[in-house]
């Protein structure tokens, strides 16, 4: 586990709610409280397109496969789909009756799933001009705070403590009960495993099929503050944020903290993004992102696409 | 004439050479009358008639000496009569277009070159202008262009600079703004001397304004002009030029009507009869002249008199008094003899307050109600206010807003404490949701997460979700989407042989071998007939009608001896309830991979069983219920198992008609055996004793023929949906 800070950018567009790395992990979107949401170039620091439309803080963003379009979803109750290269908003999604708290595309991009304070969970068409959600999942009894879709299965976190797996395949829903809040879920790369952070303080790593725990890592302070964790794309650390400003990261296997990355000394680290393919981190805090990775791949990254 | 008073003349024009006495006049002076004006061709320009005549055409006529020519329309194939806007130009004479015409045309500098225009330009234009174009050797203004420039000044200018009017106004202005004049604040210092003049210093207005200040002009007329004045009347008699105005009064009219020639001198007023106004009666002195010299030193700027006549009050009035009854409405006075209309104002519906509305409607409320309560508080006594009040007034076209039918009803909680209206500035209490059941949190507190903690349920995205992620439906015979009950059943089996894989995946690990798999299929069917009681309704509903045509089909033929053998199958296996009912579904399946090793176990097990079979029958005789709740069995497939099972289907046959061929000797089990498989495949019925099994015999053979062709044909009839013969088609094909 050797991270570096490759460099820093100021966003310059108030907090920064969310960051989040493209399909190929080359760009990344800032979602940003002063209803903005910026695309741009982590590796030189170069702010790409500012796309303005949102009535609010936009809360969650993510990148089409082909990234040709992004949604963003925000305070305003609205889920927007952006044409990337024009920088238009090519739909706006209003379905919600409260605050969007994250939003993904499905593997192929057809089918946006919202996750939003009203409870509920809505699916949209992207290839139809519905307005109207092809389907709503009302199983949570409190905020959605965090959410995944994979190419089979959506997975959805909320405050009331409980974790949801939906199963498209076998036409299931496994709901899973953890003790606290739930702040942030996500997928092990191999699939199998589901890590979930709680308002207690842990991060808990699950058995997606059994639903038995696997790992508690612990140390860090999240309080009450949505803060997102992941696990490293070698499925060999696990990340999460905290409340001082550093990035934890623990052995998945023996739960050891590892290393502590320090961002913003005093301030929260709410949002992190793990490169789809290599051992390369975005954190947010407050205003500025940071990138960390390996320093001798530079060259190797800044080649990409 | 002082010299200071030449000097203030200006001159215009050439002086005239001196006159010179002694020098003979050399030729008679022209007399005014023959001094004329002539044009270029030498024609007479001004004429006597009017003032401001010219001359025009040939010797003031038209056209030339022929007259006026109107122009032709030619219009030939070389040249095309061009449609031609005319311009005033084609109408002027030569003379007009030159320098003393009407419109002279004189050499100007272009737009491009003019400096007048450039100077009109903004500046912040002519920059940009310099720095987008910076053409030319040297960049800006061009250099030649800026020492030729001239003072722009205007004519007006000019006139006044000449008269020298600027000098004296900057004159008199420097000494009124001197320092001297006036001085306000701080006391002045002791050495200061004011100049004495100062005080008699008064500005002169310029003389020729000040015709102007006396005599405001009042009309719209340009300077100096005079009209007709209508206002003349003459005395002693009326003029020549009287006209009558439309109300039949007299207008007379004098003075000048036209133009006098511009050599002739005005005509005195010969119109005019003497008014004795005009004459002088008393031998004095001029009076005006000493008039004005006394007046002018009461006059304020030299020019304005003080008025003699006191300035008019305006007489103010107060407002009248608005009696106090008035209201500002109309009232339509009321007779005492017309008959009282009884006031039936509807009542705002904003008005009515609950109370109001249960007396109209006939409630006896004591509770008092207030216009902000909390939902909570309004239990029964208010539903049924509702309740009535909708009964009552279901003639009326608005409808009563339906929380509970509304969509959004599941995204509010009712709330859970009582709010007080009193104290709206009290915090509220923080209420905490306990998420789970007690023995979740208790699992969850010590870290036993698993079995505990998770609730699997069944969820039904909808088809398109499927489409979209590229996944087959789940729940393929239920309509309805998301949670709860399946309502509607659909015939609509998938002949998908990877979806029955899947099944079988989530039900349990699969054993290599196929003995196991065999054992694994008998698991499957077992539970599917003890569990028959458990079905839930659907299932059967899916069920029946192809077990009905199975069952009646097994009626006609021979039904029992079919479901003995399948008693018999089921008696030889372990019971296993655990296992998912859509089993039957999947039966022709692993009928269709595994028949032939089945039978053969199945035959071996038979014989070695037999002795326990009779007990065990009587076991699930019980077990078995109605006719229309037993499965099917019949193949729903067909295409790439359909070649498998006629393959399989064969081989039996000819060990049966083998088996018949040699006689019953045989022993009826082995035989029931070979049935049994068969039968299975086929259809269930009404259980038949043991004995009875043996008697079958022959019998068999019909149902068994019957079966494997007969199945197929039927099958057929029973998929009617479009889909899936595609598909079986196209799946034949591959075969």
């Amino acid at each position: 586990m050797d991270l570096h800070c490759l460099s820093t950018i100021d966003c310059n567009q108030g907090a920064v709610r969310a960051v989040r790395f493209n399909v190929d992990g080359s760009y990344c979107l800032t979602c940003g409280s002063d209803k903005k949401l910026k695309l741009w170039n982590p590796y030189r620091s170069l702010l790409l397109k500012t796309y303005g439309g949102h009535g609010n803080e936009v809360l969650d963003a993510c990148g089409s496969c082909d990234s040709s379009q992004i949604v963003s979803c925000s305070s305003d109750k609205s889920v927007i789909i952006w044409d990337v290269s024009t920088g238009q908003p090519l739909r706006r999604l209003r379905g919600h009756a409260a605050t969007v708290s994250c939003v993904k595309y499905n593997e192929e991009s057809t089918i946006v799933v919202s996750g939003s304070f009203d409870n509920t969970v809505m699916c949209w068409d992207i290839k139809s001009r519905s307005q109207n959600p092809i389907q709503t999942l009302k199983d949570a009894k409190d905020c959605i705070t965090s959410l995944q879709v994979t190419d089979h299965e959506i997975l959805t976190g909320s405050v009331d403590c409980t974790f949801r797996r939906y199963d498209l395949r076998n036409g299931s829903c496994d709901a899973d009960f953890v003790a606290a809040a739930i702040t942030s879920v996500s997928f092990s790369h191999d699939g199998q495993c589901i890590l979930v952070s709680s308002a207690d303080n842990t991060v808990r790593l699950f058995d997606k099929s059994s639903g038995e725990m696997l790992g508690e890592y612990v140390g860090h302070r999240t309080d009450d503050i949505n803060i997102e964790s992941a696990i490293i794309t070698n499925d060999n650390f696990v990340l999460s944020g905290s409340i001082s400003g550093e990035l934890w990261c623990w052995d998945l296997i023996n739960a050891k903290v590892v290393n502590k990355l320090v961002h913003n000394v005093g301030k929260v680290l709410n949002s992190l993004s793990i490169h789809p393919k290599e051992d390369v981190v975005l954190t947010s805090s407050v205003g500025t992102i940071k990138i960390w990775g390996q320093p001798k791949e530079d060259i190797k990254i800044e080649d990409g696409p | 004439m002082s010299d200071s008073e030449e000097e203030s003349f200006c001159y215009f024009g050439k002086p005239l050479d001196p006159y010179d006495e002694d020098a003979f006049p050399k030729k008679k002076p022209i007399s005014v009358e023959e001094q004329i004006a002539t044009d270029a061709q030498g024609r007479r320009r001004f004429h006597g008639a009017f003032t401001g005549g010219f001359s025009a055409g040939f010797y003031n006529t038209v056209g030339s000496l022929e007259g006026w020519i109107p122009s032709e329309f030619k219009s030939s194939r070389q040249e095309k009569a061009k449609n031609v806007a005319q311009k005033p130009e084609d109408f002027m004479d030569e003379e007009d277009i030159g320098e003393h015409g009407i419109a002279p045309q004189t050499v100007r500098a272009t737009d491009d070159f003019s400096t007048a225009k450039k100077k009109k330009k903004t500046v912040s234009n002519r920059l940009i202008k310099a720095l987008i174009f910076p053409d030319g050797p040297i960049p800006g203004d061009p250099v030649l262009q800026t020492l030729l420039t001239s003072g722009n000044e205007t004519v007006g200018y000019l006139l006044l600079k000449n008269i020298g009017i600027q000098e004296k106004i900057s004159k008199q202005e420097e000494e009124l703004n001197s320092p001297e004049t006036k001085i306000y604040g701080c006391q002045m210092p002791t050495q200061y001397k004011v100049s004495k003049n100062v005080e008699n210093k008064q500005y002169q207005i310029p003389t020729i304004y000040k015709e102007f200040l006396e005599k405001p002009k009042s009309n719209t007329f340009g300077l100096g002009y005079e009209g007709l004045d209508k206002s003349h009347i003459n005395l002693f008699q009326s003029s020549s030029l009287v006209m009558k105005d439309k109300n039949n009064k007299k207008v007379s009219i004098s003075g000048q009507a036209f133009g006098v020639g511009a050599f002739e001198d005005e005509d005195d007023d010969i119109y005019v009869k003497e008014d004795m106004s005009k004459y002088d009666f008393e031998l004095t002195k001029e009076k005006a002249s000493n008039k004005q010299q006394s007046d002018s030193s009461s006059l304020l700027f030299g020019m304005f008199k003080h008025s003699k006549v006191p300035l008019i009050l305006k007489k103010l009035y107060l407002t009248p008094k608005i009696p106090h009854s008035f209201s500002g409405k109309h009232k339509v006075r009321k007779s005492r003899f017309e008959p009282i209309i009884e006031e039936s104002t509807p009542l705002d519906r904003k008005e009515i307050n609950p109370a109001i509305r249960a007396r109209y409607l006939g409630e006896n409320t004591e509770k008092t109600y207030t216009t902000s309560k909390p939902i909570v508080e309004s239990t029964s006594e208010n539903n049924e206010i509702i309740g009535k009040k909708e009964n009552e007034e279901e003639h009326s076209p608005k409808k009563d807003f339906d929380i509970s039918s509304s969509f959004i009803s599941d995204r509010f909680v009712s709330a859970s404490q009582k709010e007080d209206i009193s104290n709206i500035l009290e915090p509220v209490q923080k209420t905490e949701i306990l998420h789970g059941t007690v023995e979740m949190r208790e699992a969850a507190r010590m870290k036993m997460f698993g079995l505990l903690t998770r609730i699997t349920t069944d969820w039904h995205p909808c088809a398109i979700l499927c489409k979209r992620f590229n996944v087959p439906e789940p729940f393929l015979e239920s309509d309805h989407i998301g949670f709860g009950l399946k309502k509607k059943t659909k015939k609509r089996t998938k002949n998908l042989i990877f979806e029955y894989q899947k099944h079988t995946e989530v039900e349990g690990p699969l054993k290599p071998g196929l003995s196991t798999r065999s054992n694994e299929e008998d698991k499957l069917v077992t539970p599917n007939m003890n569990l028959k009681d458990t079905i839930d309704s659907t299932e059967s509903c899916t069920l029946t009608e192809p077990v009905m045509d199975s069952q009646q089909e097994d009626k006609q033929t021979n039904p029992q001896p079919v479901v003995e053998v399948n008693i018999l199958d089921l008696e030889s296996l372990p019971k296993d309830i655990t296992e998912k009912v859509n089993v039957a579904e999947k039966l022709d399946l692993f009928k269709a991979v595994f028949l032939s090793s089945s039978e053969s176990e199945d035959e071996e097990d038979n014989s070695k069983e037999g002795n326990d079979e009779a007990h065990r029958t009587e076991e699930l005789k019980i077990n078995i219920l109605s006719d229309h709740l037993l499965p099917k069995i019949k193949p729903i497939k067909e295409g790439i198992l359909s070649n498998v099972n006629f393959h399989e289907f064969f081989k039996p046959k000819k060990n049966v008609e083998e088996t018949t061929t040699n006689s019953e000797d045989q022993s009826p089990f082995v035989q029931s055996c070979n049935d049994l498989e068969e039968a299975q495949i086929d259809s269930y019925g009404p259980r038949l004793p043991i004995e009875k099994m043996e008697i079958k015999g022959v019998s068999k053979f019909t149902v068994l023929s019957s079966n494997s062709e007969d199945e197929w044909v039927e099958k057929r009839k029973t998929d009617k949906r479009k889909k899936s013969k595609n598909k079986r088609k196209h799946k034949k094909r591959e075969a």
